[in-house]
């Protein structure tokens, strides 16, 4: 329309900053991730240049755009990584975690260009610098050519470092001729990746875009032919003619736009590695925070996968991870003891099978799954009955690991034992359109499975009428439409339900859900209204719709940049007669029709759910921080809880001692008696071992949790993060 | 008509036609599209409206605020359709039309807002913009640039683009 302001170049001078940026960052961690392996000195040497040059590329592109920050934090490690260069300086394990904290920063800082919000302040980065451009100043030393090497040998003379020097260099020749290292001298180098184009995605996002708008008139077509045939049956022969040439242009059309679909699809199509790219760091870094050691393989990275899909895999990715390093690979001790290497190793390969489908297996070599145990804790959180349980197969059980809720781990943390993450696995690739599966042999570890579409799937749905309106529901999800008849709706404890085969369901009207019933809209369908059974996850429900037309098939579009998100509605759908209709979310419907109130599930009378509701479950607040201390009590207070507080473990050892509490929330480190004390002292008294604790802390490391574990506590949640709603969940489980 | 009166018209003609144009420095004036929502006249910065379109088949989301009156379909993408009314909770008044839609964006946020017809471009010199009454709600007066002196309000559309408050995440 107009040229562009100033505003929209730095706009898109960013974005390539972005790309940029996201790339320099990449090749810096994988730098720094071979480099603490300490692959040998010429490795070694290769890999410092190529930081240093990483750093150095980044610094000048983010000075371009006037980032000062991140040029801030670049040029300090440029810094760093020259003094390494020059050998004038040594690198050593210790300063990792400092290099890994500044590509965090930078990370963040990346990600949030555009916002407003800075979530790392001036002060923050100017630490780090300080602490990093420290390193240089403290260690301002010569030290031997392995760039390693402490510099313990301060003071000798030049004769005996070039002694050394020969000496090194010789073993690194007997390195070499070994044919191990040389493989990880190839990996070190910067890979050469196949070749590819740079199109940026909004582009390519773009063109599908306008191919799916050809979907559009592919549909109009096929409305327009029915409306000439609905004439041509009047009885007018002269429009033979025309169908006919419809149908043929039709057809050609179909085939034109599956192809061009098909094409763009296969542009948008990335590899793997660029999901993969991040497991090395995941894996160092949930390693250390399980204080396990982990070696892992990675193949098939080229494999080829849609954009989308692979984008929704970064999460399943990560919690499988980390549950293969929680609670697969085994700790030292164990492994030591049935003599399997102290390394534990995870295999990531990924594949396409016959069926042009791409696979994910990723295995450990730990103890492996003990369905036994799982089977219990699902019984424990009322997944299933006990009853139930022993008519599960084996892979049933196994497949209890996906549940929400179900969590084997003794120890809730804020990140793990939750049993959440394994249920986002399957949430997302069930999303997909992809498939979850597990495999374990006791003592030999296991294998997660994951079966994805390589394109995502056309979107095929019903069109539903509910009071005025069209909606569309998921076709795979509806598991039969009925036709109900007054008779058919029983009443239970004042809730209707319907009898679906043997199961007793919630009945619940599409429109009530939607808030929509109110609408002058008059109801002229009188019975058998149709009802559609959906299924979502292992729940399904009965939901009351006016009409049931037709099934529909194309793509569901976001509902633009200011509607991030509307309650119960996934997208819309753009129908051949122009209309736009809305997708139902289907597992947020279940969750609003539950919590509506005519739907409540089938409760036995005399059941549980009155004496809750009354008596209030209290709880014990400790923590010194007048701060922190009322914001946990807003927190817990607003979900329904008595709290009561206390200034140190002391205080609330008094406490304890003279009023009954449900639950202790405490902070570790207070005055007087601090928080692993206090847990220790409350599963000593007789009285109050029974009383489950939660940790709360600003620190988080292994050596904690392991204290706090052996104390007795029950979980440890971090700081910062229970606002999320994460301290909550972790005390209705507890309780 | 007679020659005096001839001569006079001429005089006045040149006077007119001579009369030097003065050079208006840009920087001092935003370009705005006026609109009406009956029965005020807004402005809305011109850089920032990519098209006005008549508003068809317009789908409600149960479920949504009330400023949002639904979602339609604009060359292949989905925009929503706002009621600026309500979201400044200003009285709605008499029988409107309702049926232009104005898609604004600045490259990142698109939202389309619903007005009862088009006026025209003006030129608002800067200067002359006074600030919104205080009556407004505190969601308006964020969003208000100013009142032009025949009472116009100028909205701020950079700011409601970025504005968080015109998000619906749920």
């Amino acid at each position: 329309m107009k040229h562009k302001s100033d505003e929209e170049f730095l706009r898109e001078l960013l974005n390539d900053f972005k790309i940029e940026a996201a790339e320099h960052l990449q090749a810096i961690v994988d730098g720094l991730l071979k480099l603490e392996k300490r692959p040998g000195a010429e490795i070694e040497e290769k890999l410092i240049e190529l930081v240093f040059r990483e750093a150095h590329s980044m610094k000048g592109a983010a000075r371009a755009v006037n980032l000062t920050r991140v040029e801030q934090i670049c040029m300090s490690m440029e810094s760093v990584f020259h003094e390494a260069k020059n050998k004038k300086r040594a690198l050593q394990p210790g300063m990792f975690d400092l290099f890994y904290r500044a590509t965090d920063f930078l990370q963040t800082m990346v990600t949030e260009i555009d916002l407003p919000h800075k979530s790392i302040s001036q002060k923050e980065i100017t630490q780090l610098t300080g602490e990093i451009e420290s390193l240089i100043k403290s260690e301002k030393k010569k030290s031997g050519i392995s760039l390693f090497k402490p510099s313990i040998h301060k003071g000798k003379t030049d004769k005996e470092e070039a002694a050394e020097k020969r000496e090194t260099s010789q073993s690194i020749i007997e390195k070499t001729s070994d044919p191990a290292p040389s493989v990880q001298a190839a990996e070190a180098l910067p890979s050469t990746s196949a070749e590819t184009i740079r199109v940026s995605a909004e582009k390519l996002a773009q063109l599908l875009r306008q191919a799916e708008e050809m979907i559009t008139i592919k549909t109009a077509i096929s409305y327009q032919l029915k409306q000439l045939n609905a004439a041509l049956n009047n009885g007018d022969n002269g429009l033979q003619k025309i169908a006919d040439g419809l149908n043929h242009e039709k057809r050609k059309l179909t085939l034109a736009l599956d192809e061009l679909l098909l094409a763009i699809k296969k542009t948008l199509m990335c590899p793997f590695t660029s999901l993969l790219n991040i497991v090395p760091r995941i894996i160092r870094d949930l390693g250390k925070e399980y204080g396990k050691e982990i070696d892992y393989e990675i193949d098939g990275g080229e494999t080829e996968i849609d954009r989308s899909i692979l984008d929704e895999m970064k999460d399943p990715l990560i919690h499988i991870i980390r549950n293969c390093i929680d609670h697969g690979i085994e700790t030292r001790d164990e492994r030591l003891k049935v003599r399997k290497p102290i390394a534990g190793l995870l295999k990531i390969s990924i594949f396409l099978d016959s069926d042009h489908r791409v696979v994910i297996q990723i295995s450990d070599d730990g103890r492996g799954i003990d369905s036994k145990k799982l089977v219990n804790a699902a019984i424990k959180s009322g997944m299933i009955k006990r009853s139930a349980s022993k008519d599960l197969s084996k892979q049933e059980k196994l497949m209890l690991l996906f549940k929400s809720g179900v969590s084997t781990s003794p120890f809730i943390t804020d990140v793990s034992g939750r049993g959440l993450g394994m249920a986002i696995v399957e949430e997302k690739v069930t999303k997909v359109g992809g498939s979850v599966s597990v495999e374990t042999k006791a003592g030999k570890g296991s294998t997660i499975t994951i079966t994805l579409p390589q394109t995502m799937a056309m979107f095929r749905g019903l069109l539903v009428k509910a009071s005025d309106q069209m909606f569309l529901v998921q076709s795979t999800s509806v598991a039969k439409v009925i036709y109900l008849k007054p008779e058919d709706i029983k009443t239970v404890e004042s809730k209707k339900t319907y009898l679906y085969f043997d199961e007793s369901l919630a009945l619940v009207n599409l429109s009530d859900v939607l808030a929509i019933s109110d609408r002058r809209f008059r109801k002229s369908k009188t019975y058998p209204k149709p009802v559609l059974i959906i299924q979502v996850s292992n729940r399904k429900i009965a939901f009351v719709a006016d009409e049931v037309l037709d099934e529909h098939e194309g793509i569901v579009k976001t509902l633009g940049s200011q509607l991030k998100h509307v309650k119960n509605i996934a997208g819309a759908m753009l129908l051949g007669d122009g209309r736009l209709v809305p997708v139902l979310h289907l597992p947020e419907l279940a969750e609003s029709a539950m919590h509506h109130g005519e739907a409540v599930e089938y409760v036995p009378p005399g059941g549980e759910e009155e004496i809750a509701t009354d008596q209030k479950d209290s709880i014990l607040v400790v923590e010194d921080s007048i701060t922190v201390r009322n914001v946990l009590r807003n927190i817990i207070e607003a979900s329904g809880f008595r709290v009561s507080t206390a200034v140190d473990g002391m205080e609330a050892y008094e406490k304890l001692q003279k009023e009954a509490f449900s639950l202790v929330v405490s902070d570790i480190d207070m005055p007087r008696m601090n928080g692993f004390e206090l847990t220790t002292k409350i599963r000593d008294d007789n009285q109050l071992t029974d009383i489950p604790v939660v940790l709360v802390t600003s620190l988080e490391s292994a050596e904690d949790r392991k204290r706090g574990l052996e104390a007795g506590a029950n979980a440890y949640i971090r700081k910062g993060s229970f606002e999320k709603g994460n301290l909550i969940d972790t005390i209705n489980r507890l309780i | 008509m007679n020659e005096q009166d001839k001569r006079i018209l001429e005089e006045r003609a040149k006077l007119q036609a001579l009369k030097p144009v003065k050079a208006i420095d840009e920087s001092n004036f935003i370009t705005a599209v006026t609109f009406v929502l009956h029965p005020e006249y807004y402005a809305i910065e011109y850089t920032y409206v990519k098209e006005v379109v008549t508003m068809k088949n317009l789908t409600p989301l149960p479920g949504a605020p009330p400023f949002v009156m639904g979602i339609v379909n604009y060359r292949g993408t989905v925009v929503s359709a706002l009621n600026l009314k309500k979201l400044f909770g200003l009285k709605e008044m008499g029988l409107t039309e309702f049926n232009k839609l104005m898609i604004v964006s600045d490259g990142t946020m698109t939202m389309g807002i619903v007005a009862d017809g088009i006026e025209g471009n003006i030129m608002i010199s800067k200067s002359t913009l006074s600030n919104p009454p205080v009556t407004v709600s505190e969601t308006a007066a964020e969003l208000f640039k100013g009142v032009t002196p025949d009472g116009m309000i100028l909205l701020d559309a950079g700011k409601m683009l970025k504005s968080s408050k015109m998000v619906v995440d749920q």
